[in-house]
């Protein structure tokens, strides 16, 4: 019987690829036709793919790397650099919303009344929740490195609550995040300043989202005892994905809810 | 209220691939070829041998050591 002599994975044949083009091409049309016909059918459908898609698709990483083994060193090392490489696209991502909230707030137009908030917009404190909401992210940041090196100790009680906290600290920034989206006298709709306001917050607030999630996944993994103290790599992609979040929020706290106000 | 233990380690749980190679690591060898060959001095008397499955293969020259480009031939 014929094996490789190298210590790459050769990826067995998978569906999910295809999946996922079908379901990138059912939430793009389904987005048009929600805005512009009124109708969710195919966004919903898409919405469903997707999160089919990501699921199995994933599973099927954690099957193949935690109970096949086969995520050597080399193979490890390629995931490193593909979340580094995600991470370091989704910063310019956020660097455009960043672009266009300075083009507009650094040299104000006559219609806004040449000042920035514009006439008319009441912006948020930024020493009420919004300086609340740094200080939970600030924290969840310490959380998820006392559970990183607990996992790395090998100390399990401390690894998975330290995890917890920061979940939970993640949640209750979404929350805070929602109820101040409710308090805001301003809407998306209301100029530059709503569009540039709600665009950057709200992009960040679906990473925290998903960032989240990404670490309730690997709390329910760490709890099945996938981790080791010394191979946690989805863990530590978790991680840094959080950190990212956590910096992207420090940016917009700086910029929007404080030099723009 | 927290103890200390319970994560397990890669000697205990690794498996497949990534254990046969944890396994070889610590013995000292190299049977999937991580590493880059160790360079023989280049003679008719101590050849470079290079494993093939057929008769001619390509390689790969580091030309000096820490160089990032490798020069394929």
């Amino acid at each position: 019987m014929t094996h490789q002599t190298h210590a790459f994975h050769m990826v067995n044949p998978s569906p999910w690829p295809l999946t996922g083009a079908f379901s990138a091409l059912l939430l793009t049309s389904g987005l048009v036709m929600w805005f512009h016909y009124n109708s969710a059918t195919l966004l919903s459908l898409g919405l469903l793919a997707n999160t089919l898609t990501m699921y199995q698709w994933w599973r099927d990483v954690i099957r193949e790397g935690t109970y096949q083994g086969h995520h050597t060193p080399i193979v490890q090392k390629g995931l490193r650099y593909g979340m580094i490489l995600f991470i370091v696209s989704e910063v310019f991502f956020f660097a455009g919303f960043f672009w266009a909230f300075y083009h507009s707030s650094l040299v104000p137009t006559h219609d806004l009344g040449g000042c920035w908030p514009p006439t008319g917009i009441t912006p948020l404190n930024p020493l009420e929740v919004p300086l609340l909401n740094t200080s939970v992210l600030l924290a969840s940041g310490v959380s998820i490195t006392w559970a990183h090196h607990s996992l790395m100790e090998g100390k399990r009680n401390n690894m998975n609550q330290a995890l917890l906290i920061t979940i939970l600290l993640g949640v209750y920034f979404t929350i805070l995040q929602a109820s101040e989206y409710f308090e805001t006298s301003f809407s998306i709709s209301d100029g530059i300043y709503g569009s540039t306001f709600f665009m950057a917050t709200g992009f960040h607030g679906l990473h925290v989202i998903i960032g989240s999630t990404f670490l309730i996944i690997c709390l329910l993994r760490q709890l099945n005892f996938h981790f080791t103290s010394k191979h946690h790599f989805g863990f530590e992609a978790a991680a840094w994905y959080w950190h990212f979040v956590d910096v992207v929020w420090l940016f917009l706290y700086v910029s929007i809810y404080w030099w723009g106000s | 209220m927290a103890s200390g233990g319970g994560v397990p380690t890669d000697e205990e749980q690794a498996t497949g691939l990534e254990r046969e190679i944890m396994i070889a690591i610590e013995k000292g060898l190299d049977p999937y070829n991580m590493l880059p060959p160790k360079a023989a001095s280049g003679t008719k008397e101590d050849p470079n041998l290079v494993p093939s499955i057929t008769n001619k293969r390509i390689v790969g020259c580091i030309c000096e050591e820490d160089n990032c480009t490798v020069i394929s031939f």
